[in-house]
Parts: structure tokens; sequence; C-alpha cells
């Protein structure tokens, strides 16, 4: 912001150039207001008034006002009920409460919550309004210009990470692809020493993977940055393109992967996010399942959800262990046939996204038997009964 | 007789490394640096396969194909993209660009085989 390149909202230091809303229903107390504005440093100000909530919401919607003054006793709210109504529609205006005098607590949780400053009727000495209004707009503009700045800063760094992550691949798959033509024998045969060398290249190179796979999950975990956008999704399809996405991986590994094929109830969630916990949930389970294993994508409708599972035969989290999977970056123990440990974080930002689509992501496992990994998705009900005849 | 496969892979290491791997996997290989080159080649040789490098930023690279389909013009023939980013595309969408698969860089080379066969329609060599 220093160097002035992004171009926010104007801001107006001048304040008799502010544009205000006064919220209050008392005329005579409006007229005082008025009154008290017109003099001083607001003398100029632009001045509109609402008597009550809705007028005023309305006001608030078509316009953008530097400052509101509000009563929050009005005809058609009261209370605290006034305070979040307003300060929900009030934008980067700053919130001043007036009170009379019986509720100066009321008018002190106000500030706690949002309000900039509150002002006691018929307590007030000239010049006190003037002041908390000027104070109340330069304070409100800051906490503006602190948001917009930490919003920039964190896009900066979104776009960073993807860069570096992005650059990082290409070397990384010359170095693998160069190393794996070695130990394959393309340029001659390696003896014995060679071969293990290269393996320890190899695996390294495989680690280097896993970790910028991760990095840009590491931005995002954590953060509620990444938006859900709701619809009606339909999950026999997903289930249908993670199958067909992950065919080719499984049968290279040995593994048998199957599907849930029939048709199934539509569910109100967001479908990338849907393939994303999927992905991550099948590339685990393809990961810890060993040759002549099995994995199974499947679905079954529950009371208003619908239960996918991620099944498979692999070697199975050990009941210590299995409470401690959702952690951030929790990484199971390390094992000689499992080369790729990334940075941990998959079954975290897993979890996150399931719970703000309103589910509940789940693992049962024991060692030896398998692990089954389980999420619900509310159903679509009501899209349902709106696609009726 | 064996099939060809067109690389279309901006960086000349990585483009090298590839037409190793593939010539070990019994594929004869065409290679080119960018959309343009592939074009010119393609239409010499007809290659049965095009293993494309679309490891851009942004986007979900649906653009990017967009942009190859139209330039080069190769309805029919396969394609299997290799891609910086992991891909959350839709099948309807792939078979719209005759994408076969989509394998994230660096590929895992027994799923770069597999790919590659599948998209041929070729029972899996050794």
């Amino acid at each position: 912001m220093a160097d002035g390149a992004t171009v926010r909202a104007p801001r107006v230091d001048d304040a008799s150039r502010f544009r205000l809303l006064i919220v209050e229903d008392s005329p005579s107390d409006a007229m005082l207001l008025r009154a008290e504005l017109e003099e001083g440093p607001l003398a100029g100000a632009a001045l509109e008034h609402a008597s009550t909530l809705d007028a005023a919401l309305t006001r608030l919607a078509a316009g953008r006002y530097d400052a509101v003054l509000t009563d929050l006793g009005l005809p058609d709210s009261d209370g605290f009920a006034t305070f979040d109504a307003i300060v929900a529609a009030a934008g980067d205006a700053a919130v001043v409460v007036l009170t009379g005098r019986d509720d100066e607590e009321l008018a002190d949780e106000a500030v706690v919550h949002g309000a900039q400053d509150y002002l006691v009727k018929g307590h007030r000495r000239p010049g006190d309004l003037a002041r908390a209004v000027r104070y109340s707009v330069r304070r409100q503009q800051l906490l503006t210009e602190l948001r917009l700045a930490r919003d920039d800063q964190l896009a900066e760094k979104d776009n960073f990470l993807s860069h570096v992550s992005h650059e990082l691949r290409c070397p990384l798959a010359v170095v693998h692809q160069f190393a794996s033509l070695l130990g394959d024998g393309i340029a001659g045969e390696l003896n014995a020493e060679q071969l293990d060398l290269l393996s320890v290249l190899i695996r390294n190179v495989d680690q280097l993977k896993a970790m910028i796979d991760d990095l840009l999950l590491a931005n995002r975990a954590g953060r509620d940055t990444v938006a859900i956008d709701p619809d009606v999704v339909d999950a026999a399809q997903l289930l249908a393109d993670t199958a067909a996405a992950f065919g080719p991986t499984a049968a290279e590994r040995g593994v048998r992967l199957d599907h849930d094929a029939g048709p199934l109830p539509l569910v109100i969630a967001d479908s990338k996010r849907v393939r994303e916990i999927l992905t991550n949930l099948v590339e685990n389970a393809l990961k810890f399942t060993p040759r002549a294993g099995r994995v199974t994508i499947a679905a079954a409708a529950e009371e208003g959800f619908l239960r996918f599972e991620v099944r498979d035969t692999g070697c199975g989290i050990d009941a210590e262990a299995l409470p401690r999977v959702f952690e951030r970056f929790y990484q199971a123990e390390q094992s000689d046939s499992i080369s790729r440990n990334g940075l941990g974080l998959g079954l975290f930002v897993c979890r996150d996204l399931v719970r703000r689509q309103g589910g509940e992501l789940t693992a049962t496992s024991a060692v030896g038997a398998g692990t089954t990994m389980s999420f619900t998705l509310p159903l679509a009900v009501e899209a349902l009964t709106r696609v009726g005849p | 007789m064996s099939k060809t496969v067109l690389i279309v892979e901006d960086d000349n290491e990585l483009r090298r490394g590839l037409g190793l791997r593939l010539r070990s996997f019994g594929y004869q290989v065409a290679e080119a640096a960018d959309g343009y080159g592939a074009v010119s080649v393609a239409r010499q040789l007809q290659p049965d396969l095009v293993l494309l490098d679309i490891g851009l930023p942004g986007g979900d690279g649906i653009t990017v194909l967009d942009r190859y389909s139209q330039l080069m013009q190769l309805a029919g023939i396969p394609v299997v993209v290799l891609s910086g980013r992991y891909p959350f595309v839709t099948e309807p969408l792939l078979r719209k660009y005759g994408v076969s698969a989509f394998l994230r860089k660096p590929a895992d080379n027994d799923e770069l085989r597999a790919a590659l066969a599948a998209a041929l329609e070729l029972p899996e060599a050794g």
C-alpha cells in the first residue's frame, strides 16, 4: 500500500466531505444531531436520515457511507438485533451507537462487537459528537486498510507458492527421469553397488515430489480461504470419474480398484472439493495396499446424508495412531515399502473440507486388516422434491 | 509395426529424457518444443499419439488444451497430458479434447507406460 500501487475506495480525510447516515426514530433527537453536526469540523458533510431499521438497511445497500450513527431502539427492531443488522450491512462504514443513559451496558457490548464508539444522549459536551465521528471513521478506515493489505499479501503468497511448486516440478521431472533411465540400464547395465546408490537418489526424488505436492496444501491448510461453492452434485459420476482416474495406477500396482456403479442420490456439496477428497483418500489407500490387494470406493444413503467409503485391504493403522491420523502434519511410520511421505497434510485438509460442506470424516482400521475412510455429505432432498413432475 | 508418439515439451532435457524413456517402451518418437512445431511435425508424420506437456500455472489447463486442439486439429489422435497441476477435470471434458489421461509431473514411468498403452488401446507390454 505504501507505494500506492493499488487504488481502493477513496479515502476521505476531510470531515466536511463525509457521508453520514443517521438512524434515529425520534424526530427531535434527529434534529438535535443534525444541528450539532452542521457546526464544527463536520459542517458540509452529507447527512442522510432513516427512522426505521428497514429504511436504514435499504440506504446502506444502495450507497457507501463513512459512518452510521444509530439508535438501537427502533420501531421495527430493538437492541442487539438492530446492531447486528446495521453492522452486517454497513460494509466499511464506521458504526457509532447512540444510546440513552439506561443502555450504556448494551452500547459497551456493541463496541466490543464492532461499533467504533458510543455516545450517550443528552450527556455530550459541544464537540464530543464531531470528534467521536471523525475518529471513528479514521479507525474504521485503518481496519479496512489492514484487511485489504492482508488479503493482498495472502494472495501474493498463494501465487508465489503456486508458481514455485510448478517451477520445481520441471527439474524434478528431469532428475527423476534420468536417474530412472540409468537405473533401468538404458545407457548400459549397472553393477549392484551402482544400482544401490541410484536407488537412494530415486527414493529422495520421490520424497521431494511428495513434499512439493504438499507445498500448495500447506499453504491452504488452516485457513478459511478455500472457497466452498455448494451445488447439487451427482455422486455416482464422481465415484466413476475417480475410479477411472486411478485405473492405470491401480493396475500397475497390482491392486484391484472397485467402485459402486449404481445410481446414487444427489448431494449438496462442492464437486471440486469432493473430487479432491476422493482423490486424496484413494491415493492413500493405493499407497498403503500391497499387490493383490483391493481398494473399493462406495457410497450409500443414510438418514439425511450420503456416506462415502474408501476401503482398502492394506496394512491398516494401529489403535494408538488411529485417532491421530487427522492431525496436521501427522505421518505414518516410515516403512521401506512406502517411499512418498509428503508433509502429512492430506487428511487434515480433507476433514476440514468435509466439515465445511456439512459432513464428517472418520477412519476405522486395524493392523493387518485394512482401513476404511468414511465421510458424509448432506443429501439434496429439497432438490429432489423440486425436480418432481 | 511400432507406434509413433509425438512428444510436445518445451524443456529440452525433459524432452530428451521422455524420448529415451518412450523408446525403451518400444515406441518410435517424434519431438516438438511447442504447439507450432508440433503442428508441422504432426502433419508430416501422422503420430499415433501425442504426449503433451501443458505445465502452466493458473487455470485448469482447459484453456491451454483448447488452444492446442485448435492449433493441432488432431481430432481422433489420442492425447496424454502431462501437467504441473493436479487436474480435477471431468471425464466428458477429457473426452471432448480427446485426452486419454492426465499425469502429474514428474510422471511415474510405470503410470506413463500404462497410460500410453491404454490410450493406444494396446495390451500392456511386459
